[in-house]
C-alpha cells in the first residue's frame, strides 16, 4: 500500500503494543485529560510487556505498520513485579539485533510510561510519531503480497 | 589425536561392557573422503568404529537430547514398574559440552542421564574451505598427516596447512577442552586465537545500515527453508517451533522474502545467550548461507550487556530468562519535553 | 533427426543470445556453488561446470507456486484472478541424469487419471537442452545403476556432447528442432556419430559408484518391518535437504497466504523427511518417527514407484549423498538392503 501512496499523503502507521497496568491506563488518562496527540497509533494492549512475544513486532513491521511502539510500566513498579525486567532484556536484545541487520532503529521504539503519565504518554506519542514519520514508510521485513 | 582415539575407544568399550551406558553417541568415518559422521555405539565390539579427528564437524548434543526426549516419550506409555532409565554416552569437545549444559540448564535430562566422554579439541575442518582448495571441484581423495590436509581431484593434487582450513568458529574459540566431562581423554589441545572472537560482528557493524541490510537480505535470498540449520542444532528442541505451529501462524513458506526473513530472524533470536557457536548450522547449509555473521552478533550482545556465555556453567540461566536490576537502559526511547 | 557439430568457444554465445529472446534458465556460479537460474539478456552461461547443487525441477514445479488468488468482498471470498501462465523457457546445461527425472516426474504429473495443470503447462513450455557428461562429474554419480547413463537422451529435446574442438549437437525432439536456426553449427557425419560412441562407452566405464538397485525391490516387498530400518534413520536429522535437492522427488503441500483482505493459495514443496508431513489434525501421526519416515523415502524410491509407475524414482545424481548433513549414503543403504 504505502508503495503507491505517494509521500504527501503518506502518514506514519504505528502499531503501539502497551501493558494494561501502567501504559494503557496512562493513555487513558491522557484521554480522559483530553491531551492532544496524533492519530497515527493503534494500540494493543496486553497484561504485561513480559508476555509480548517479539514476534508480534516483527509482524507488525512485516505487515506493514511504519513503526512498533513497546511501553509497560516503569522498572520496579510491574504489577507482576518483574515482567518488565525480563522484557527490558528481550528488548535491547532484540533491538540491538534488528539495528545490526540494517533496520532503522527508530521504527521499533521501547519505553516506560506509568498509569499517572497521561502527559508523558500524549509526548511519547509525539515523540514516536516524529521520528517514525522522519524515516518514511517502512520497506525492510514488510511482506509484498 | 590417535591416543585420544583409542582411549575413547577403550571407555567406550568398558561403559558398554559394564552396562553403564545404553549407548554411545560418537563419529565414525563417513562414505566421502575426509568426513565422519555422527553414529550410535550399542555394544563394545562396536566401539571400534570410534573416531575422533578434524572430521568430526557435527555438535552431537542434538542427537542425546533427541535420544532422552524420545526415551522420556516412551516410558510415558509403561507401567510404572516396568519404567527404566536409559543413560547415553556422548563425545563431546567443547562446543558439545557447553550445549549438554545448556540441555540440562533447561532441564531436558538430568546428569544422571548421561556420560560426557571429553575430548580436546583443536578445531574442525570447513566444508567450504575444503572446496575452495579442491577449486569447486569434487574431491575424490583426500589425506590428513602431520598438520596437512593433501586432496586429490580430477585435475590433480592439492595441499594446504590443516589450520588454514580450520572452520571460523574453531579459530576463536575459548573451549578447547570440555567444560564438563565425566571421562577426559587427552591433554589440552592447541589454543585458538579467542580474543578476535568478536572482530568480523565489529567489522560489519561499522558497515553502513544500507550495505548490513543488503547483505542480510542477499543471504536469506539463498534459503531454501529446508531448516537443516534448525534441526541440528542443540538449542532447538522444541517439539513443535514456531515455524511450524498453525495457530497462530507465525511465518508463511511461500515466496515472500519476508517470510524466510522472520523465520531466520527469529530462530536466530532464540539463540540469545543459548548459541555455542558450533557453528553446525553453518555446516549444514546446503545453500552457504552465512548465519553466523548473525549468530555472533547474538552471542556478543549477550556477553557484553548481560556478562553471559552460553552453556559454561551449569548456575548460570539463559540471560532472556533472568534479569538485572541494573541491566542498561540505553535504548529506552525518552521524549523531548513537551515534545 | 538433425545432427550437428557446434564450435565449442561459440557455444555459451549462442545461449546467452537467446536469453535475450525467451527465459533461458542454466547453471551459473552463484559465489561458491553453481545454480540454476534466470539468464539476463546476453548472459553467458556456465558450459564447463560438473553439476548444479540444486535440481532444475524448480523450474517445473517450484519451490513455491501460486495456485489461484482470491479476495475477499461484501458477498465472501472471491476469485481474484488465475495465476500467471508459464513462459517458453530453455533449460540450459542439465546433465543426463536429471533430464531423465523429468520423465519421471511425467508419470506423477501427468498420468492418465491424473494430470496435473500447473506442471503439464510449464512442462510443455519448456526445452531441454542437455550435455551429456564426456567424464562422469563426480565420483558418488551412479546413473548407471538406475537405468540411465552419462550420455543419455531421455527426457532431452538437445543434447550436446563435447567430442574436444566441437559439440556434436543432436536435435532429438521437435521442441529440440526448434532451436537449430539458433545454434546454427555444420552437419555431423559419420565420424562425430563414432566418437561419441567411443565416449559413451568409456564415460559409463569412469562411473565408479555401482549399486544394486534393481535387485531390491523384492526384498522391499517383504522387508516392510525389518530390524534393517530400526537403526538406519537414527542420526537423520529430518531436515529434507535430501529431498529439497533431489531431482525426482515431488511431495508438495497446499497453504493458504493472506494479508488483509487478498489471499493466494500456494502449493510448496514438502518432504517425507519432515515429521510435519503425515502429521494429522487431532494430532496423531501415522509416521509417528524418522523410522517411518526414512522407509517411506526409501519404498517410494525403490518400491512404489515401480509398482505404480514401472520406474525408479532415483536417477543417481548423487545430490543426496554429496549434501547430507550426517552422511546417509543412499548408495550404502541399498547395497545393505540387497544383503538383507
Ligand atoms: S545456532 Fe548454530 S552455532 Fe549456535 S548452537 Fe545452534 S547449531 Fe550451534
Ligand atoms: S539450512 Fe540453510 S537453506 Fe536450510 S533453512 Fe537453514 S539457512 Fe535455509
Ligand atoms: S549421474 Fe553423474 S554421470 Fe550420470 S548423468 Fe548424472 S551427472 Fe552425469
Ligand atoms: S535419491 Fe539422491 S541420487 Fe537419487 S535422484 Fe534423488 S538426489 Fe539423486
Ligand atoms: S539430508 Fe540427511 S539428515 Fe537431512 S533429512 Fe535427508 S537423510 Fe536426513
Amino acid at each position: 500500500m504505502t508503495d503507491k501512496e505517494s509521500a504527501k499523503e503518506w502518514e506514519p502507521k504505528i502499531v503501539a503494543i502497551v501493558c494494561n497496568w501502567c501504559t494503557y491506563a496512562g493513555a487513558d488518562l491522557a484521554g480522559i485529560s483530553r491531551i492532544q496527540y496524533p492519530p497515527n497509533v493503534r494500540i494493543i494492549r496486553v497484561p504485561c510487556t513480559g508476555r509480548i512475544n517479539p514476534f508480534y513486532i516483527l509482524r507488525a513491521l512485516q505487515e506493514g505498520a511504519d513503526g512498533v511502539l513497546v511501553s509497560g510500566c516503569h522498572p520496579g513498579e510491574c504489577h507482576y513485579i518483574t515482567g518488565n525486567l525480563t522484557a527490558r532484556r528481550k528488548f535491547a536484545a532484540l533491538k540491538s539485533f534488528l539495528g545490526y541487520i540494517g533496520l532503522e532503529g527508530d521504527r521499533t521504539l521501547f519505553t516506560w510510561v506509568s498509569a499517572s503519565e497521561g502527559d508523558r504518554f500524549a509526548q511519547v506519542i509525539r515523540g514516536v510519531t516524529d521520528a517514525v514519520r522522519a524515516l518514511g514508510p517502512a520497506r525492510k521485513l514488510v511482506k509484498r503480497m | 589425536m590417535e591416543n585420544v582415539e583409542k582411549k575413547l575407544r577403550e571407555e567406550a568399550k568398558g561403559l558398554l561392557a559394564e552396562k553403564k551406558v545404553d549407548v554411545v553417541v560418537g563419529y565414525e568415518k563417513g562414505t566421502l573422503p575426509l568426513t565422519a559422521t555422527p553414529c550410535f555405539i550399542t555394544t563394545p565390539e562396536e566401539a571400534d568404529r570410534l573416531v575422533w579427528n578434524p572430521f568430526c564437524v557435527l555438535n552431537l548434543a542434538k542427537f542425546v537430547h533427541d535420544l532422552l526426549d524420545q526415551h522420556h516419550e516412551a516410558q510415558k506409555r509403561v507401567k510404572p514398574e516396568a519404567r527404566r532409565k536409559k543413560v547415553v554416552g556422548v563425545v563431546a569437545r567443547g562446543c558439545t559440552s557447553r550445549s549438554l549444559v545448556i540441555q540440562l540448564q533447561e532441564k531436558q535430562y538430568g546428569k544422571d542421564e548421561i556420560v560426557i566422554l571429553g575430548v580436546p579439541c583443536g578445531g574442525y575442518l570447513d566444508g567450504k574451505k575444503l572446496a575452495a582448495l579442491a577449486g569447486g571441484e569434487e574431491v575424490r581423495e583426500g589425506a590428513l598427516s602431520e598438520g596437512k590436509i593433501v586432496v586429490k581431484t580430477v585435475s590433480g593434487e592439492r595441499q594446504a596447512a590443516l589450520k588454514d582450513l580450520l572452520a571460523d568458529n574453531c579459530l576463536v574459540c575459548h573451549f578447547n577442552q570440555p567444560v564438563i566431562a565425566d571421562i577426559q581423554t587427552g591433554e589440552v589441545a592447541p589454543v585458538a586465537e579467542a580474543e578476535k572472537e568478536y572482530d568480523p560482528v565489529t567489522a560489519f557493524e561499522n558497515l553502513p545500515p544500507e550495505a548490513r541490510w543488503a547483505y542480510f537480505e542477499k543471504e536469506m535470498a539463498k534459503c531454501i527453508r529446508c531448516t537443516a540449520c534448525r534441526n541440528v542444532c542443540p538449542s532447538c528442541y522444541c517439539r513443535i517451533c514456531f515455524a511450524e505451529q498453525s495457530q497462530p501462524r507465525w511465518v508463511d513458506i511461500g515466496a515472500d522474502a519476508s517470510d524466510t526473513q522472520l523465520f531466520q530472524l527469529m530462530r536466530m533470536y532464540h539463540m540469545v545467550g543459548r548459541c555455542v557457536d558450533c557453528g553446525s548450522c553453518t555446516a549444514v547449509c546446503p545453500m552457504g548461507v552465512d548465519l553466523r555473521k548473525f549468530l555472533k552478533k547474538l552471542d556478543k550482545d549477550a556477553f557484553e550487556m548481560f556478562g553471559h556465555r552460553a552453556g559454561v556453567s551449569l548456575e548460570e540461566p539463559a540471560p532472556l530468562g533472568a534479569y538485572r536490576e541494573t541491566d542498561g537502559e540505553e535504548f529506552i526511547f525518552e521524549p523531548k519535553a513537551g515534545g | 533427426m538433425e545432427k550437428r557439430l557446434i564450435k565449442k568457444e561459440t557455444l555459451a554465445g549462442i545461449v546467452g543470445e537467446l536469453a535475450g529472446k525467451m527465459r533461458v534458465c542454466a547453471p551459473m556460479k552463484a559465489e561458491d556453488q553453481v545454480l540454476f537460474r534466470i539468464l539476463e539478456a546476453g548472459e553467458k552461461p556456465l558450459v564447463d561446470f560438473a553439476n548444479t547443487k540444486n535440481a532444475p525441477k524448480n523450474f517445473l514445479f517450484p519451490r513455491t507456486e501460486t495456485l489461484l488468488k482470491f479476495t475477499r468482498t461484501g458477498k465472501g471470498m472471491v476469485r481474484a484472478g488465475e495465476p500467471e501462465e508459464g513462459e517458453k523457457t530453455l533449460l540450459f546445461g542439465v546433465r543426463p541424469c536429471d533430464a531423465r527425472s523429468f520423465t519421471l516426474l511425467d508419470m506423477l504429473f501427468d498420468q492418465e487419471k491424473y494430470k496435473d495443470p500447473y506442471y503439464i503447462d510449464k512442462r510443455a513450455k519448456t526445452t531441454i537442452v542437455a550435455i551429456a557428461c564426456v567424464h562422469p562429474p563426480y565420483t558418488t554419480c551412479f546413473c548407471t545403476s538406475v537405468g540411465g547413463s552419462p550420455v543419455d537422451s531421455v527426457g532431452v529435446d538437445l543434447l550436446l556432447t563435447d567430442l574436444g574442438n566441437e559439440y556434436l549437437a543432436e536435435f532429438l525432439t521437435p521442441k529440440g528442432e526448434e532451436l537449430l536456426a539458433a545454434f546454427g553449427g555444420s552437419p555431423a557425419g559419420a565420424e562425430a556419430e563414432k566418437a561419441k560412441e567411443g565416449i559413451a562407452a568409456r564415460a559409463a566405464g569412469e562411473i565408479a559408484s555401482h549399486i544394486p538397485a534393481h535387485e531390491i525391490k523384492p526384498i522391499l516387498d517383504t522387508h516392510f518391518e525389518d530390524p534393517f530400518w530400526n537403526t538406519l534413520h537414527q542420526k537423520c536429522l529430518a531436515c529434507g535437504t535430501c529431498t529439497y535437492l533431489c531431482p525426482t522427488c515431488h511431495c508438495f503441500d497446499i497453504s493458504d497466504e493472506v494479508k488483509r483482505d487478498d489471499g493466494i493459495r500456494i502449493r510448496n514443496w514438502d518432504s517425507c523427511m519432515f515429521p510435519m508431513f503425515t502429521k494429522e489434525t487431532s494430532g496423531h501421526n501415522p509416521r509417528s518417527s524418522q523410522k517411518e519416515r526414512w522407509r517411506q523415502r526409501v519404498m517410494h524410491k525403490f518400491r512404489y514407484y515401480p509398482d505404480n509407475f514401472n520406474a525408479i524414482a532415483c536417477v543417481g545424481c548423487g545430490r543426496c549423498v554429496m549434501a547430507c548433513p550426517v552422511n546417509l549414503d543412499i548408495r550404502k543403504i541399498v547395497t545393505d538392503i540387497a544383503k538383507i
